[in-house]
């Protein structure tokens, strides 16, 4: 492994952040009404130097008030759901686990049924309950995943699985005992979907929750690469095990429920981006989760803007898109990495 | 009811519409069907439609040609096809629509998310959800439609002459039994028709009763319920005749379904999608399946007989009686032969 340097941290995650700003700018030219590249120039050179008079109504309709808040969605989400994948493979030590391994998106997709249910009419009500059924599960696996008081990576693994088979079984024997009008959504919900806007308030609580909750798992980074050694290494090198654990599931899952509560159950970003990162440059923490945090963001706006323009008028779910791109591009990184 | 028009103060609050808006003057405010409050800019000159059923009321409106935009799935009238689409149903293109800047959408709660609603009225475009769960609502609720967006005379006119082909079908099918049926929403899994949906309350108007009495709208049925209940016929509303046939014989070779009545002997009815759209149109639907149920009372005989009936002077009647008995053994060996 090559010596972690400064240097290299800032140069990478450049690197990914021009590509990040290039996709962005792509993604908003791209989409169901077409817009030049000249236009789009023109009118965001208009927007950052403040002379939001002089942009055409159709544009701050259809780039400001439509594109670009999908587009921040987009990001914020890919980036938590990568993070959290990253956590969740050093906490579990598994190289299958993903965001939705301890049940979370289960959690979260029964409490967005309950609320489509309960109160059809209210629009803040999905992503509210979402999140509560995401932390009711993080909750309840915490406390069957644990042993002689501390969290034990297996028992945590098998308390999460079982929690998200059962919580399944609660959404599939809702859906089709119920059937109901409200339900049709929830399909969509559970492939993940960016379509529906959210109110501007909650974006920027989302983006806060991800500062917040990423920043707590890169403080124990350095830590996160001892503990791959093992348990008891990393006990002998002076690690605080129990504490890291702990920061790392609680931000980890923390980072799903956010994501999950308002795009549904994005697959394959979470699993793959945290790998595809580690096979570009290298598995040290302190450099995996920025990179996968723009990583993640890459991702997601990528298969976003093609879920919108494929088949344009109409959408994909942007988690069909994430599945159908998502495994022939990490195949292709495998194979090129053993060859 | 409640409509109150509001003049909308431009200058007070000039963020909550959007901008090509604000020269009109006035809005109203009303109650959608699903019991949302809807501020509709007035007159209604741009409308987009959210659902087939929406653009089949609204060009049985007359104002086709204030419709801009309507889903990809949109085909009745031929006129509709020609329209700017945007995406299906359940996953509208928003940006689409906000480039058509209507100054309403009108959405259909039987195959709309409320998530598509949302997302609109965010960006200030306002919604007015369509909910009908009967024939009866599919009046009420086309005539308000004809209401909200000017077509008021247009709509009264639609709803009385619709009116009027019920009565008429209610009387030509008085004192009959209605005949048991099974409505095929979907063949695998089987999906029927619920108790509280305009399709259940149609069937008794075409003279027919469905089989399934589930408090679901759309219930999964199991088919060793049906094989208990013999339905006399199965109804399926589709316009793609190859895809009904190739779904038929499929179905005729399956050993459970065999054990059906209806699948040995054939009584099979097809109807066309108009059946399962909540729109005026769905008056078609009844009268065709009425027509297929009860061959009979609308044969020219019956015909006859009607008239016959309703003659006001029986003296008149008994001149052409003759004729009228000829006319009648003719259209009766004419069915026999169908």
């Amino acid at each position: 492994m090559k010596p972690l340097t400064l240097g290299r941290v800032l140069w990478s995650c450049a690197l990914l952040a021009a590509l990040l700003l290039g996709i962005v700018l792509l993604a908003l030219r791209l989409g169901a009404v077409p817009f030049s590249f000249g236009d789009l120039g023109q009118n965001l050179w208009w927007l950052v130097t403040g002379q939001p008079d002089k942009i055409s109504t159709d544009f701050r309709l259809i780039m400001v008030d439509i594109r670009l808040p999908r587009i921040l969605l987009g990001i914020v989400v890919g980036a938590a759901l990568s993070v959290a994948g990253a956590g969740f493979q050093a906490l579990l030590r598994n190289p299958l686990a993903d965001p939705y391994v301890l049940g979370v998106s289960s959690g979260a997709a029964l409490g967005a049924i309950l609320a489509l249910l309960a109160a059809p009419a209210l629009p803040f009500m999905t992503p509210a309950a979402a999140f509560v059924g995401a932390t009711a599960t993080i909750a309840a696996v915490y406390f069957l995943g644990r042993r002689q008081g501390q969290l034990d990576s297996g028992t945590l693994l098998l308390a999460g699985i079982v929690t998200a088979s059962f919580l399944s079984a609660m959404i599939m024997f809702l859906m089709s005992s119920l059937a109901s009008r409200e339900l049709r959504g929830i399909s969509f919900w559970l492939m993940g979907d960016l379509s529906a806007s959210l109110p501007r308030g909650l974006l920027w609580i989302l983006i806060a929750g991800f500062f917040a909750a990423a920043g707590a798992i890169l403080t124990t980074a350095s830590d996160l690469n001892v503990l791959l050694a093992g348990e008891r290494e990393a006990m002998h090198l002076g690690v605080d095990v129990t504490r890291v654990k702990l920061v790392v599931y609680i931000s980890a899952s923390l980072l799903t429920g956010l994501a999950v509560s308002v795009s549904g159950a994005i697959g394959y970003v979470g699993l793959l981006v945290p790998h595809v990162m580690r096979m570009l440059f290298g598995s040290d923490y302190r450099l995996l989760i920025p990179t996968s945090a723009l990583g993640g963001a890459i991702a997601i706006v990528l298969a976003d803007t093609l879920a919108r323009t494929v088949i344009a008028p109409t959408e994909l779910p942007v988690g069909a898109m994430t599945a159908i791109a998502g495994a022939p591009v990490f195949i292709y990184l495998l194979r090129r990495r053993l060859a | 009811m409640i409509i109150a028009p509001l003049a909308l103060a431009s200058a007070a609050k000039p963020q909550a519409m959007p901008r090509q808006y604000t020269a009109n003057s006035s809005a109203i405010e009303v109650k959608d069907e699903i019991g949302r409050a809807v501020r509709i800019p007035q007159p209604v000159r741009r409308i987009v439609s959210l659902a087939p059923s929406v653009t089949e009321t609204l060009f049985a409106l007359g104002l086709g040609d204030r419709l801009v935009g309507d889903t990809d799935f949109c085909d009745y009238p031929p006129e509709a096809k020609a329209k700017a689409h945007i995406g299906g149903p359940i996953s509208p293109n928003i940006e689409r629509i906000a480039a058509l800047h209507p100054d309403l959408v009108v959405a259909s709660r039987e195959i709309n998310r409320a998530e598509s609603a949302y997302s609109l009225e965010r960006l200030g475009i306002a919604v007015y959800t369509t909910d009908p769960e009967s024939v009866e609502q599919v009046l009420t609720s086309t005539e308000r439609l004809g209401e909200l967006l000017g077509a008021s005379d247009a709509g009264r006119a639609l709803t009385v002459n619709l009116r009027g082909h019920l009565g008429e079908l209610d009387h030509r099918l008085a004192g009959l039994t209605p005949k048991s049926v099974l409505v095929v929403v979907w063949l695998d899994p089987l999906i029927s028709v619920g108790r509280n949906t305009f399709m259940d309350d149609a069937l008794r108007y075409a003279g027919a009763r469905s089989v399934i009495d589930s408090p679901q709208s759309w219930p999964t049925i199991d088919l060793e319920e049906v094989v208990r209940l013999q339905p006399d016929y199965l109804i399926i509303s589709n316009d793609n005749k190859q895809q009904v046939q190739r779904e038929l014989s499929e179905l005729q070779s399956r050993p459970v379904w065999q054990r059906l009545g209806a699948v040995r002997n054939r009584r099979f009815v097809v109807v066309s999608e108009a059946f399962s759209h909540p729109s005026p149109r769905l008056l078609d639907g009844i009268e065709q399946l009425a027509r297929a149920l009860f061959p009979p009372e609308f044969t020219a005989a019956a015909f006859l007989r009607d008239l016959r009936l309703n003659c006001a002077t029986r003296a008149f009647a008994t001149g052409f009686e003759p004729i009228l008995q000829s006319l009648q053994t003719q259209s009766t060996q004419m069915g026999a032969c169908r």
